[in-house]
């Protein structure tokens, strides 16, 4: 491993890397503070640019964005008190209170550090478990990968805020669009209606700008947005030490940072859940519980390195078993896909430079984003006051170039502009885009392996050890899958009693 | 629109095209008709899960929507994709982008004119210099 870490370093380390890592992170940080805008926002608009870069400044610079995405949603939230980010709600809590008390610089400040902490830690639990981990999706068969497929696709669930059955419909229905064209194991057209460009299926790109690019350019126009900046003046007095806060609350610092990476390893449950867990926790472990809500520095440690720590987290099943376990994660694997590059444990034999030099620029992109978060704060304040009315035009004009640039193709950009106001209705009625996407992307992965299993066993798909419950491994799935499916109830359960005792619940993830 | 309304209508449209597609099934062999099969029989369930919910349900919420001004981004939307390949997508991106501003409310003229020529500018040099990808051409290039 270390020889690939080695390896990986050397790929990572050109000037050219190293510009699209501070682009990237600085288009992250950006895109996670301006409200209405996201990480993967971001992402899927870049991923039609990739298309002529190479694999490694590409990736790199999409993790930057990733990275820079999860901290810029806390500026928004401690100087308006409205989350750039969901994953940023409970920074809000002890945040805004700190900004309007004219300390909103040592707020930024903590965030900043946190969120270094965070994503620094999740790199190493990247580094330490996915080759292990490979190694063991090495052994798996159609059987298994069959259910991989259905683990991903259970994932939908807690996708929505709305109820299970709208989660489960929208990966359905997203399941449903990636049949239109040829059928994987027989190339039989399906549901071309005689259209010739239909046949081949749509471009992945093309539905994820539609899903998630157009309907948050359209709710940005829709919508106003109501913040305001009504801030105490800064307290200048007081001091700034960057890196005195962190021998003052290390613990902290380290214990929520491991509680998201925990997280974040479970496919789905994103970032906010992980800063809702690691608030809860610090909470409950001060001595001075009573100060958290009213501007307490430790809750926005908390909160901020367990949602940052999630990013290596997610990289986990999404390196190794192709499952995208959140939006952002499902845009990344966007960009894989249009390179050309299969997701899965081959790539940890095959492509180990990129793997590596992946990891290396997600460790790369946190350092970047701490001198970015640490000196740009005033500049990205400045920024929060761009008006929509003049960046939505420029998201749907953007959107147009990079989905048509892929193929040439008008009608790519005419299939995007249909999914952009059907994933502009989802978004509204509660139906999550991200489930219509995880349904898309993984439908692929199902079909190939249930016909697979189906032609190994001869039709006989119940039984035998080709057959779907034919191995330890596939009960394992399965018992992954059920526990994905509980898990969304359970959390909503724990939220319940807490609300009860006069907390907060849990917003739907971004 | 009220939620329950909403719920009631999104799964109908659901409905409605997975009939459309099990229709279209008939046409596939077997194994390639398999899985699809199972998705909109699914859906189907689902959409009449999500509608007997909305129908049992007693209290009913108002999402917020503006259907005047979503109607004007989406038209805007179809006109520009259309113009596209007549007048080119840097004539199109700045007449675009110009309307759609103005018709939000923007006023000052200098964002009004740099915005739309500094975009087209930033596309230029990005994907047509930077990345020597074409954007679409007008129809008599």
């Amino acid at each position: 491993m270390l020889q690939n870490l080695l390896n990986g370093l050397s790929a990572i380390l050109t000037l050219q890397n190293g510009l699209f890592m501070v682009l990237g992170t600085i288009i992250g940080i950006l895109a996670g503070a301006i409200p209405g805008l996201s990480s993967t926002l971001a992402i899927s608009l870049l991923v039609p640019i990739t298309f002529v870069m190479d694999p490694l400044p590409a990736l790199a610079m999409l993790a930057g964005i990733y990275n820079g995405g999860m901290y810029g949603g806390s500026i928004s939230s401690i100087l308006f008190n409205v989350p750039g980010a969901a994953s940023a709600t409970v920074t809000a809590f002890d945040g805004h209170p700190m900004a309007m008390n004219g300390r909103s610089a040592r707020a930024l400040q903590l965030a900043v550090l946190a969120s270094f902490t965070g994503g620094i830690i999740s790199v190493f639990a990247l580094i330490l478990l996915s080759a292990p981990l490979a190694k063991v999706v090495l052994a798996f068969g159609p059987a298994e990968y069959f259910w991989v497929a259905v683990f991903g696709i259970s994932i939908v669930v807690s996708l929505s805020s709305e109820g299970m059955m709208k989660g489960l419909a929208a990966g359905v229905f997203g399941m449903v669009v990636s049949m239109v064209g040829m059928d994987p194991a027989t190339a039989v057209p399906r549901f071309d209606f005689g259209n010739i460009y239909m046949s081949g299926g749509f471009q992945l790109t093309s539905i994820l700008l539609g899903m998630f690019s157009i309907p948050s350019a359209i709710s940005l126009l829709e919508e106003k947005f109501k913040g305001k900046i009504d801030l105490a003046e800064e307290n200048k007095a007081e001091k700034v030490r960057l890196f005195s806060y962190w021998f003052r609350y290390w613990p902290n610092y380290i214990r929520s940072s491991i509680i998201g990476v925990i997280v974040g390893i479970i496919p789905a449950a994103g970032g906010n859940i992980a800063s809702f867990v690691a608030y809860d926790t610090t909470k409950k472990l001060s001595k001075h519980p009573e100060t958290f809500g009213k501007g307490e520095p430790e809750g926005v440690i908390s909160s901020e390195a367990a949602n940052n720590a999630v990013t290596g987290g997610s990289f986990i099943p999404l390196l190794t078993m192709g499952i995208p376990g959140s939006p952002a994660a499902a845009a990344i694997m966007g960009a894989f896909m249009v390179q050309g590059i299969i997701l899965g444990p081959q790539l940890f034999t095959s492509n180990t430079k990129l793997v590596y030099g992946l990891m290396w620029s997600m460790l790369f992109t946190n350092i970047i984003m701490l001198f970015a978060g640490y000196y740009g704060a005033k500049v990205v304040r400045k920024a929060l006051g761009v008006d929509k009315e003049v960046l939505a035009p420029l998201i749907f004009a953007f959107s147009v170039i990079g989905c048509y640039s892929i193929r040439n193709s008008m009608f790519d950009v005419r299939v995007m502009l249909i999914f952009g106001v059907i994933g502009f209705f989802m978004k509204k009625y509660g139906y999550p885009s991200a489930a219509f996407i995880l349904g898309y992307i993984l439908s692929p992965l199902l079909e190939e392996n249930l016909q697979r299993v189906i032609q190994l066993t001869r039709g006989n798909v119940f039984s035998g050890k080709s057959g779907l419950f034919g191995s330890g491994l596939s009960w394992l799935m399965i018992a992954l899958t059920v526990m994905s499916l509980v898990f969304p109830y359970i959390m909503s359960w724990i939220g319940k009693r807490k609300q009860a005792k006069g907390e907060q619940g849990i917003p739907e993830d971004d | 629109m009220k939620m329950k309304l909403a719920d009631i209508v999104f799964p109908g449209l659901l409905i409605a095209m997975s009939v459309l597609g099990l229709s279209e099934c008939n046409k596939f062999t077997e194994s390639a008709a398999l899985l699809p099969r199972i998705c909109l029989w699914i859906l189907i369930a689902l959409s009449v899960g999500i509608m007997l919910k909305a129908l049992l349900r007693k209290e009913d919420k108002t999402i917020a929507f503006n259907w005047g001004r979503a109607g004007i981004i989406i038209a805007a939307l179809i006109l520009y994709v259309v113009i596209i390949p007549i007048a080119g997508y840097y004539a199109a991106t700045v007449l675009f982008t110009f309307a759609l501003m103005f018709a939000f409310g923007v006023r000052n003229k200098v964002i009004l004119i740099a915005v739309p020529l500094g975009f087209a500018l930033f596309v230029f040099l990005v994907f047509g210099q930077l990345l020597s990808l074409t954007p679409p051409k007008p129809f008599f290039m």
